[in-house]
């Protein structure tokens, strides 16, 4: 009975932390979205310094949630987040408009599709 | 590599804690829920010991998750008869009053030549000797021969051995086991005068036990494993 009832406080602890992980996630993930949106609106205007400036920001935002990420999440999609923020950092510092769009917009879906890809929902579960 | 060798025996060590953790039975004697649990363990423990890319939590987690799944199912199933089975299942009588039940062998696709494979390996040449043959819900079958076929039992003869205890191991390897000395209510010293008798250190005993008649029985190492 002992080790059931340690069994059940491990699981409720376990789910507990599993909620905590998503919610932390989540919040991390929205955090870093509204620095995307804020270099997207520089990009847009052509204010290349305030953008630089901005990714410098929010690659210094990014190392500070990627450290405790690859805990919980596969390597693979913090290395593809990586490699596209270092494709974005050059088309921004060589000030190429398209590019720099779209480079910026593939890395905000790579990184609301974290949270999205963890979520507990029937398409996950399935 | 250093990464692989790391989580490699991290995984292995809380395999073999969870699986100590979930209780002791011979790999042949599980229940199917049971066997279920350590073959997908030992698959969620393979996968990210050699794939560095995944988080060593997604091996944990899922094992914890599975030993916890294992050990509700048996106390569910040491409370309630009737979820015992549900979860395990009945054994199922293939042989009865010395006949064979055709109706179980049929339900359970179990043919005539696999009973007889069964009784061979249980040591039953003749299947004429069973009285009963019951296949038991972890897949063994249980044989009970008939009276006149079954070995001589010294109640047959009416003779009334003695009472005859497990042995109680003091030593091995060269080391006295305190706690079973006080369980056979002797000290050390009886041990060691016992053996000096003979010549004999305890260092040099690879294994002594005592039986329920106080007979001491020993082996000495061989001079190779002394040295």
């Amino acid at each position: 009975m002992r080790l059931l009832g340690s069994v059940i406080v491990i699981l409720i602890l376990v789910i507990g932390a599993g909620f905590w992980v998503n919610h932390g996630l989540q919040a991390s993930t929205d955090d870093l979205i509204q620095q995307i949106d804020r270099i997207n609106i520089q990009i847009k205007e052509n204010n290349w310094q305030a953008a630089i400036e901005q990714t410098q920001k929010f690659e210094k935002g990014w190392k500070q949630e990627a450290k405790w990420w690859p805990i919980f999440l596969e390597h693979q999609e913090m290395d593809n987040i990586e490699f596209s923020m270092a494709r974005f950092k050059e088309y921004v510092a060589s000030k190429n408009n398209s590019l720099s769009l779209g480079q910026l917009s593939e890395l905000r879906l790579m990184i609301e599709h974290i949270p999205r890809k963890e979520a507990i929902n029937l398409e996950n579960i399935l | 590599m250093n990464l692989v060798i790391i989580r490699t025996l991290i995984l292995y060590t809380t395999t073999v804690l969870l699986l100590r953790i979930m209780g002791k039975r011979e790999i042949g004697q599980l229940q199917p829920y049971e066997l279920v649990v350590i073959i997908m363990i030992s698959e969620l423990a393979a996968i990210p010991m050699q794939n560095t890319g995944i988080p060593i939590l997604n091996g944990i987690i899922p094992i914890l998750i599975l030993v916890a799944a294992e050990i509700t199912l048996s106390y569910i199933s040491l409370k309630s008869e009737k979820a015992r089975g549900i979860i395990c299942g009945k054994p199922s009588v293939l042989i009865e009053n010395s006949k064979i039940v055709e109706s179980e062998l049929k339900r359970l696709r179990f043919n005539v030549n696999d009973l007889l494979e069964q009784l061979r390996l249980k040591n039953v040449a003749d299947i004429a000797d069973v009285e009963f043959a019951i296949l038991e819900t972890n897949g063994q079958l249980s044989v009970i021969l008939k009276s006149q076929k079954r070995p001589v039992q010294p109640q047959d003869l009416n003779i009334s051995p003695e009472y005859e205890g497990l042995p109680i191991t003091l030593v091995i390897d060269g080391q006295i086991i305190k706690q079973n000395l006080t369980k056979a209510n002797i000290g050390m010293e009886w041990l060691k005068t016992d053996l000096l008798k003979s010549g004999i250190q305890i260092k040099q005993i690879l294994f002594a036990t005592l039986d329920s008649h106080g007979k001491l029985y020993y082996q000495v190492k061989s001079p190779a494993e002394k040295k």
